[in-house]
């Protein structure tokens, strides 16, 4: 007996002692969630992921759909907080006529779920996601923008142009919101193209950079559009082509409103000192973000007469073919 | 030794100031102009609206509607800045209306989204930040 014992212990003394530990293995995937809240919206939107394991080295490596979903029976709610003991919940229904976006994943479609909820103003909100099988619940917190995203500039109003030169910025204003920190605009320019009497309509898409407004008293959040930049831009997107003449039409603004938390997401994957993606989390028990994001956009906005001039003959963009205003006005004429 | 040449340095360093009738001290032949664009406000301001503020160089231009920069105003701006060669200039100021009924008529438009105009005479000077405000009759 005490010769067996030994004899076990020394194995398990020569097991302990083995050298070979298993540095790369497979961890357990753990669910992704990204709910961003909309007030302009009656339905909230939650996406539902899972993350998987990908071994250095190994570029050309795909997860199948299998990997990227999560396949288990859950329960979806979001839950307004008036105070610790006062909520109310509404639950979500799986939705599959979302189709996700072209990329790397080869899921043909997303995991979502929709929930049919108005977003109240500054409250505080609750997503949940409780799998039964498990007992494993999700849950992250959020606080909602105190105002709808409201936008000074640019404005139609019937005479008003943008102006955009070397020496002159156009800016996009909208009234700070609380709890809504992050703002961008996309500014597209819209041109058309003549080429043996065929007209095709093109644009130019220019994002702007992040702006952060942590303070509500200033009460204009404002993102200055470089004129200068725009006719770089100008420039470099679009090619000079032989017996093509280009009209200027107007310009489209895009302008997005973020909360807090999908804020600090974005400022933690921007900093370059920043190890992790995630160091900035929003769940318990899955990583995601869940915050607020609303959008409004504006159609039109006219060109000023020397933004058309300043194309059609400014040392950056003369060579591309756009007619100056007096061009652009007498074939108006002609054709009316 | 060194120290002496950096207080020195700095002590020539250029100083921009802001402000109207300000001293600015730059090495271009410039001065700014600094148009405070405002209106009568007889009805609510919500309901008033800039459409343009503009410069010429001569009064002809200035009838004839030959500008030569223009502004992007805003609702959230009344100052607006132009750096010029020093000279005289006409500013072109319009705003538009957006009252019901006849609110518009009592404020001097001919009705709703008609515009009033504003124009005169401005001068830029070298080195100095000239203040003008928008004349509304």
């Amino acid at each position: 007996m005490k010769l067996r014992i030994s004899a076990l212990a020394f194995l398990t003394v020569i097991g302990a002692c083995s050298t070979d530990v298993e540095l790369i293995a497979p961890g357990d995937p753990i669910p992704v969630v990204y709910c961003l809240l909309d007030p302009e919206d009656s339905i909230q939107y939650v996406r539902i992921g899972s993350t998987y394991s990908v071994y250095p080295g190994d570029t050309n490596f795909r997860p199948d759909q299998k990997e990227i979903l999560v396949d288990q029976e859950m329960s979806v709610y979001l839950s307004i907080e008036y105070t610790d003991l006062s909520q109310k919940i509404t639950f979500g229904y799986p939705v599959y006529n979302i189709q996700k976006d072209s990329g790397w994943f080869p899921s043909t479609v997303n995991q979502m779920y929709a929930i049919p909820c108005r977003i109240e103003p500054g409250a505080r909100y609750s997503l949940y996601i409780h799998f039964p099988a498990t007992n494993k619940i999700i849950h992250g917190e959020t606080v909602s923008f105190d105002g709808m995203l409201s936008v000074v500039d640019p404005e139609l109003v019937p005479g008003r142009e943008a102006t955009l030169l070397n020496s002159t910025d156009y800016y996009v204003r909208i009234h700070t919101v609380t709890y809504g920190p992050i703002f961008q605009s996309t500014m597209t320019f819209r041109y058309a193209e003549l080429k043996n009497g065929i007209r095709k309509d093109k644009s130019l898409v220019l994002p702007q950079k992040f702006i952060y407004q942590y303070d509500p008293m200033v009460k204009y959040c404002e993102q200055r559009i470089s004129g200068e930049r725009f006719l770089i831009e100008v420039a470099r997107a679009i090619q000079p082509e032989e017996k093509v003449r280009r009209i200027p039409l107007g310009l489209d603004f895009h302008v997005s409103l973020g909360g807090s938390d999908l804020a600090l997401k974005i400022q933690a994957e921007n900093n370059t000192q920043s190890f992790s993606i995630l160091e900035v989390n929003s769940f318990d028990n899955a990583i995601g973000v869940f915050s607020c994001l609303t959008h409004a956009r504006i159609f039109n906005v006219p060109l000023s007469r020397f933004t058309i001039d300043t194309l059609a003959l400014g040392p950056q963009t003369r060579n591309l073919g756009f007619l100056t205003a007096a061009q652009i006005d007498s074939m108006n004429y002609e054709t009316h | 030794m060194v120290i002496l040449i950096s207080v020195l340095l700095l002590a020539c360093d250029k100083v921009v100031t802001d402000g109207s009738d300000t001293v600015i001290t730059h090495d271009k032949n410039t001065g700014i102009l600094d148009m405070a664009f405002v209106y009568n406000q007889i009805i609510p301001a919500s309901r008033l609206r800039k459409v343009r503020l503009c410069l010429a160089y001569t009064s002809d231009d200035l009838y004839l509607g030959k500008f030569f920069t223009q502004a992007n105003v805003s609702e959230a701006v009344v100052h607006y800045r132009f750096e010029l060669p020093p000279g005289d200039y006409f500013y072109y100021a319009s705003v538009t209306c957006y009252c019901g009924g006849d609110s518009c008529k009592t404020a001097g438009f001919l009705g709703p989204d008609n515009i009033i105009a504003a124009g005169g005479k401005v001068t830029v000077v070298k080195g100095l930040v000239k203040g003008y405000t928008t004349a509304f009759h």
